[in-house]
């Protein structure tokens, strides 16, 4: 037997221990190559100014990645989440028009995110439909129901949303950012630690041996789109509180760039596979990092979607040589 | 006591179970044992709530149960370790083992991870297994898997355990410790059912048996009042409906395909193999001996580090990619639902799918339909398929003619190669005949048939030449008349021994 094995070492021509270390880190190597070529170009970028900037900027795709990831790791996909979060934003607004505390329209705006969510996940767990597809369906109508309650394309909300966008902590650091990497470390820490998130990682991974071991799926299934309903709505109150205006753009593309960023940061589109932290957070960063900097070195606007490809190619293609490999 | 009374089962119309009446006691080891397709796997799917009998009772301790799925089965304490386990690649090996009874911390909601890491390598050190909790389980061989689920019964103290041919991927080592743990388990009073195609563990560790040929009791009794000959007859029994044997002798036929030094991962150990014209060259080996994975070598289906094609060019021996071969043969898969069939197109689309470039216009190159239909209603003829016509979607044909279908798919690429991997598994009697003659037919014609079976019968009527694969190597090859039952009985029984 022991010749054996040496033979089939032997004919196995992989080696290099560092091959394989570059090759499963590539990822985050892409990350900072980025950010030293940045820094090269322009010496504003790597600052911890501009870090903020690119925090804020990128704070309500964290909320919104967050989610979304947790819903493909559970096996599924949710397309609505842009939707949700105008619709959100709607209700916020809305709500905030009827005289009442501004903290009841807080919760009002959230609490519409939750009972999508629930619809959503009810339809996908109970009535079996696929939820690529009712979501991207069902997404029109959200959207619809967040138009109609902002009635325009442009309207304010009470000062008290602006002025809480405002409040910054920690030197600098504005307190939404700081709500948007809780939520992501939270989930993060359900996701790995609780058996909930145990239970997600496993219909993920192979549904049928869930249902074979007992796992409550349509209730844990349920659970995660509610999940990422309520994150869309965080992430609607994120863009409203920092312009103090509810607009009829909110959340349009944010379903696909948070699967972008989910997928870039090792979250498989398979289910079952993938951390939130720090693979999703990284995959978010990763797209505000390079706008930020191309917008530093003064490109035009128009690069940033070619540059963006360029470097979600490499991610994926990283990703995929990994994957080769092992197999 | 565990009781299953007068249990019957029907699948598509193929009885699978015919009155079946089984009985286990507390402290003992109950030997299931028949060839495949005798019902062994259908009784215990039964037991573990996966199906649902047609007729009888399952009794366990003087309380008649009834199971909706395999969470109530697991509910009262039947625990069942599969053969082909299902697993969840991207947990770790603990998660896997306490998925059903995750392990909660004194914080609310949390996991109590590193107890769960304890309780596991506790129960794997029992099993002496050399797998590590914290593993995830896709780094874990195949090989290897099957011991976390024993582990999975038994943390989670079921009472009825039952074994599907558990040892099939164990080694020798890890076997020892499988049947120190079943001794174990006797001693703990549980109700153990172990099936199994070797006689050796079969004599070796159960104390009653039950012999199933054909969905049909044949005898039970004490194992110590009986011995393996006396077991194999009531296996194999009589024969029924057998193709005439016509085994010919292929030593000045042409070569047409040669392989050479296949290796894959710890499967497969350097295994040579030349397949001539016109014969039907077997491979016979136990589940687990690398049968498939050396087909799937050597069709470069599994990426491998070693391993030479030749293929016969105008009497010449010319070295092709594995990939190209898989282009020139007809290749009959182990499960058709899988990777054979398309199962929602009519009879006719699924045909003539390996040779559209026949069937299309010269120009343009549409679709001549017609064309397709007309081949496919001679195929029909041919081989006997039983349809109404050839656009009934091939979902709504029984197993046997959906094979008879993948058969003519081949034929009409007119491949010179057929590779056939259990080629009438869930296929009932009659068509099984029909399959064989048609296999018949294919070498008389000049075709070379690599066959795998693990059915005994078929090998002995088919089969001009056997090579028998063990552990991943030939170790010996029968043709003529050495091929019958009880040389192939033999290897097979001698199978896993070193």
């Amino acid at each position: 037997m022991a010749e054996k094995s040496n033979v089939l070492q032997n004919t196995a021509p992989y080696s290099g221990e560092i091959k394989n270390l570059i090759l499963s880190n590539g990822f985050y190597i892409l990350c900072i190559a980025v950010i030293i070529i940045f820094t090269c170009l322009n010496s504003a970028f790597f600052t911890l100014t501009n870090l903020y900037n690119i925090l804020i900027s990128a704070s309500f795709m964290i909320a919104t990645t967050a989610g979304v990831a947790v819903v493909i790791i559970a096996g599924n996909m949710d397309l609505s989440v842009g939707s949700t979060a105008l619709l959100s934003a709607g209700v916020m607004y809305s709500v905030s028009t009827l005289g009442l505390p501004d903290i009841v329209a807080l919760i009002a705006g959230l609490l519409a995110g939750i009972i999508i969510g629930l619809i959503n996940g009810l339809l996908v767990s109970k009535l079996k439909f696929n939820a690529m597809v009712l979501t991207l369906g069902l997404q029109l109508g959200y959207r619809g129901i967040g138009l109609i309650l902002i009635g325009g394309t442009q309207v304010s909300l009470p000062e008290s949303f602006k002025n809480f966008g405002k409040i910054r902590i920690f030197g600098g650091l504005n307190l939404v950012v700081v709500i948007c990497l809780i939520i992501m470390a939270l989930l993060y820490i359900i996701m790995r630690r609780t058996r909930f998130g145990t239970y997600c990682y496993a219909i993920g991974c192979n549904e049928t041996a869930a249902k074979r071991v007992g796992i409550p799926i349509d209730a844990v299934k349920t659970a995660t789109f509610v999940i990422s309903g309520f994150c869309a709505a965080v992430a609607g109150f994120v863009v409203v509180s920092r312009l103090g205006l509810a607009h009829s753009y909110i959340g349009k593309g944010m379903e696909f760039s948070a699967i972008e960023a989910a997928v870039i940061g090792g979250i498989s589109l398979r289910g079952g596979k993938g951390n939130l932290l720090p693979g999703a957070l990284f995959g978010v960063l990763l797209i505000y990092i390079i706008n930020n900097g191309l917008s530093i070195i003064g490109a035009s606007e128009y690069v940033y979607p070619f540059a963006q490809g360029i470097i979600v190619f490499a991610a994926m293609y990283l990703d995929a040589l990994k994957n080769f490999k092992n197999k | 006591m565990l009781t299953m009374s007068s249990i019957s089962k029907k699948f598509q119309g193929v009885r699978a179970l015919d009155n079946v009446t089984m009985a286990a006691k507390e402290g003992r080891v109950l030997g299931l044992v028949g060839i495949n397709g005798a019902g062994k796997s259908t009784l215990m799917n039964i037991l573990g709530g996966v199906f649902k009998q047609d007729n009888g009772k399952i009794i366990l301790n003087n309380k008649e149960l009834t199971f909706n799925s395999p969470i109530d089965a697991y509910n009262e304490g039947i625990a069942f370790i599969h053969q082909e386990p299902q697993f969840f690649l991207t947990l770790t090996v603990a998660e896997n083992i306490f998925i059903s009874d995750l392990y909660m911390s004194k914080f609310p909601i949390v996991t109590d991870k590193k107890k769960m890491m304890q309780e596991a390598s506790k129960y794997l050190a029992v099993l002496s297994a050399d797998i590590k909790p914290q593993q995830l389980l896709e780094d874990i061989a195949i090989g290897q898997r099957q011991v976390i689920e024993i582990v999975r019964a038994l943390t989670s103290g079921a009472n009825v355990i039952i074994f599907d041919e558990p040892t099939s991927s164990l080694s020798l080592n890890e076997k020892d410790n499988l049947f120190r743990t079943i001794r174990k388990l006797k001693k703990e009073e549980k109700i153990i059912i172990y099936i199994s195609h070797f006689l050796d563990e079969i004599i070796d560790i159960c104390d009653d048996y039950l012999v199933l040929r054909d969905g049909k009791m044949v005898q039970s009794g004490l194992i110590k009042d009986t011995d393996k000959s006396d077991l194999s007859r009531m296996i194999i029994g009589q024969e029924i409906d057998r193709l005439e044997r016509a085994s010919i002798n292929t030593d000045n036929k042409e070569t047409i395909l040669k392989v050479e030094n296949v290796y894959h991962s710890n499967l497969l150990h350097g295994v040579d193999l030349e397949l001539k014209k016109s014969e039907v060259l077997g491979i016979w080996g136990l589940m687990g001996s690398g049968r498939t994975e050396l087909v799937r070598a050597i069709l470069g289906l599994d990426r491998v580090p070693g391993g030479k094609c030749y293929m016969n060019e105008n009497g010449q021996m010319k070295e092709i990619k594995k990939a190209e071969l898989l282009r020139s043969v007809g290749y009959v898969t182990e499960g058709r639902h899988f990777d054979g069939l398309f199962l929602s197109m009519p009879v006719w689309k699924n045909v003539t799918s390996a040779n559209m470039n026949a069937y299309k216009s010269k120009k343009l190159k549409f679709m001549d339909n017609k064309k397709e239909r007309s081949k496919t209603e001679k195929f029909i003829e041919l081989l006997n398929i039983k349809v109404p016509d050839a656009n009934v979607r091939l979902a709504n044909l029984s197993g046997g003619n959906q094979q008879k279908v993948i058969f003519a798919k081949w034929i009409d690429k007119g491949a010179d190669i057929f590779i056939l991997d259990e080629p009438t598994r869930g296929v009932d009697v009659g068509a099984k005949l029909g399959i064989h003659k048609i296999i018949r037919n294919l070498a008389s014609q000049g075709i070379g048939v690599l066959l795998i079976t693990s059915e005994i019968d078929e090998m002995v009527d088919l089969a001009d030449r056997v090579l028998i694969l063990c552990n991943g190597e030939i170790v010996s090859e029968l043709s003529g008349n050495d091929i019958n039952n009880a040389n192939l009985m033999h290897f097979a029984l001698e199978g896993v021994k070193e």
